[in-house]
């Protein structure tokens, strides 16, 4: 009894309480509605950031895979877009007409009408999109009620910028900050996470801050989700026809079979 | 999705339907040797307290790029275990405490209501080796009472809003483990939380390691119910 009593009191005193915080880029919580989100990319050069476009596509591939599409308890599904072509604002033109107190008036000529867009920008007009060092900005510019339409991710393609000079992963990673950004979230205040203010070059997956955040904003809901419908994850649109409905045709087949071999068994038929 | 789906189901109910028809017998057997059980009694129920780790080996943890991989929160449990022809359902359900920490405006916790079948292997009285399966559900709780926290955004810093309300998540999740009876009425578990079984892209693994007392729904009963069995042979005088 001693020794479990022991074992009781360690495990009640050595257990971590862990807890995390996480912030919003926005006041009323916005998210997109749909559980599935392109992220495209402008289609026009970039000709300071060391990548091409078809580069920079592939690391949002990375971006959306390795970071956000990896959280067990989010509903959200983000994918690889495409190269999307758009007037050429968006290569020159400020993210927002005014930052007045700090919040921003997103300019009307970028608003982004569906999905997170990623587009270089050489920032020749004002306010200046990228103060020294900074690599990127991001606006959740098309926002109605507490629905994101469309959120815009601005590359720093300044001839000085520090994008170029970061390795595949970290560019990768700060894609997937960004991408954080567009999806609603703010800046947390530890090193672990992702949407840490400071790229990290070791960087590898979310922290708990950028899970719970997600998790608040995007949560699942298995296993019904609206009227009548069952799912056990958003992959199903993606699925070859093997999705909740033939997961339940299964789950009762085997209880079928269970309850058949049970009868079988208790009829003395079988043993 | 498509490695993991319509095949990986089958197997695992065809190993589903292999353990409780057949591994399950021998120990069903050694604990009810006289007669076969009713469909299903009520055979104690427990309360425990353990460790749980969400998500192992998903999250990063340091500046160094380490992930999570034995963080254990305090978690409270209990359950009721049932006996039934070949096999031991249960139900569980626990929870973490809830708790404020790096950020006291957010409350995190976690809880789970689990049901399933559990094999028992006697191991010569009190001990006993025990193997679950079954499904359940987890589900997060993360709430905050609004504000601001000034963070760091650029060259400059920023108000950045924090959440107002409450959200619940819900993951179906797949059940395993392990159990043992080391003395009367205690019982260690490991158990495994599986979310996403059927999706290979968010796919995780939860552990609880626990420890539990067992109640006995039925002891004294036991003892006080007449052998219906028996034969009685009353002499007849005439």
């Amino acid at each position: 009894m001693r020794f479990l009593k022991l074992i009781i009191s360690g495990l009640v005193f050595t257990v971590i309480y862990p807890a995390w915080s996480f912030t919003l880029n926005n006041t009323v919580a916005a998210t997109f509605p749909g559980n599935d989100v392109p992220v495209n990319v402008a289609a026009h050069t970039c000709n300071n950031l060391g990548v091409s476009n078809q580069d920079l596509l592939e690391m949002v591939g990375d971006a959306v895979n390795n970071y956000w599409n990896q959280a067990p308890n989010s509903r959200l599904r983000l994918r690889k877009g495409s190269l999307t072509s758009v007037s050429a604002a968006f290569q020159t033109e400020p993210g927002c007409t005014s930052t007045a107190g700090g919040s921003c008036t997103p300019n009307p000529n970028l608003v982004v009408s569906g999905g997170i867009l990623i587009s270089c920008n050489t920032d020749t007009g004002s306010p200046a999109n990228f103060s020294s060092g900074v690599m990127a900005v991001t606006i959740p510019n098309n926002i109605q009620d507490r629905n994101i339409n469309g959120s815009l991710i601005l590359l720093n393609d300044k001839v000085d910028n520090s994008f170029k000079n970061k390795s595949h992963d970290e560019q990768v990673a700060i894609l997937a900050h960004e991408i954080g950004h567009g999806l609603g979230l703010g800046h947390s205040p530890v090193e672990d996470s992702l949407m840490y203010y400071a790229s990290i070059p070791t960087r590898r997956s979310l922290g708990w801050d950028d899970l719970d955040g997600l998790a608040y904003l995007y949560p699942t809901g298995q296993p019904f989700s609206g009227c009548g419908s069952i799912t056990l994850n958003h992959d199903d649109d993606e699925s070859t026809g093997q999705g909740p409905g033939m997961f339940a045709f299964t789950m009762m087949l085997g209880i079928g079979l269970m309850l058949g071999l049970r009868r079988l068994k208790t009829s003395g038929l079988w043993r | 999705m498509q490695q993991f789906s319509l095949m990986h189901i089958q197997c695992l109910l065809i190993f589903f339907l292999a353990f409780t028809q057949v591994v399950l017998c021998p120990a069903q057997a050694v604990e009810t040797p006289a007669s076969p059980p009713s469909l299903l009694t009520l055979q104690s129920w427990s309360l425990g307290a353990g460790g749980k780790t969400d998500f192992i080996n998903t999250l990063q943890v340091d500046r160094q790029g380490s992930k999570n991989s034995f963080d254990p929160e305090l978690t409270l449990l209990g359950g009721i275990h049932f006996n039934a022809p070949w096999v031991f359902p249960f139900i569980e359900a626990g929870s973490t405490i809830p708790g404020k920490g790096r950020d006291p405006n957010i409350t995190r916790f976690s809880w789970f209501a689990n049901t399933g079948v559990q094999g028992r292997f006697d191991l010569g009285a009190p001990k006993a080796l025990g193997v679950k399966t079954g499904v359940g559900m987890s589900m997060t709780t993360i709430s905050s009472q609004g504000g601001t926290q000034t963070l760091q955004n650029g060259n400059q810093t920023d108000s950045f809003p924090m959440p107002s309300g409450t959200t619940i998540t819900r993951n179906v999740i797949a059940v395993f483990g392990l159990n043992y009876d080391l003395l009367n009425h205690w019982r260690f578990a490991a158990d495994y939380h599986l979310f996403n079984p059927f999706n290979d892209r968010n796919r995780a693994w939860s552990s609880l390691f626990s420890v539990n007392y067992l109640f006995d729904f039925n002891h004294s009963k036991v003892a006080a119910e007449p052998n219906k069995t028996k034969n009685y042979l009353i002499p007849s005088e005439f």
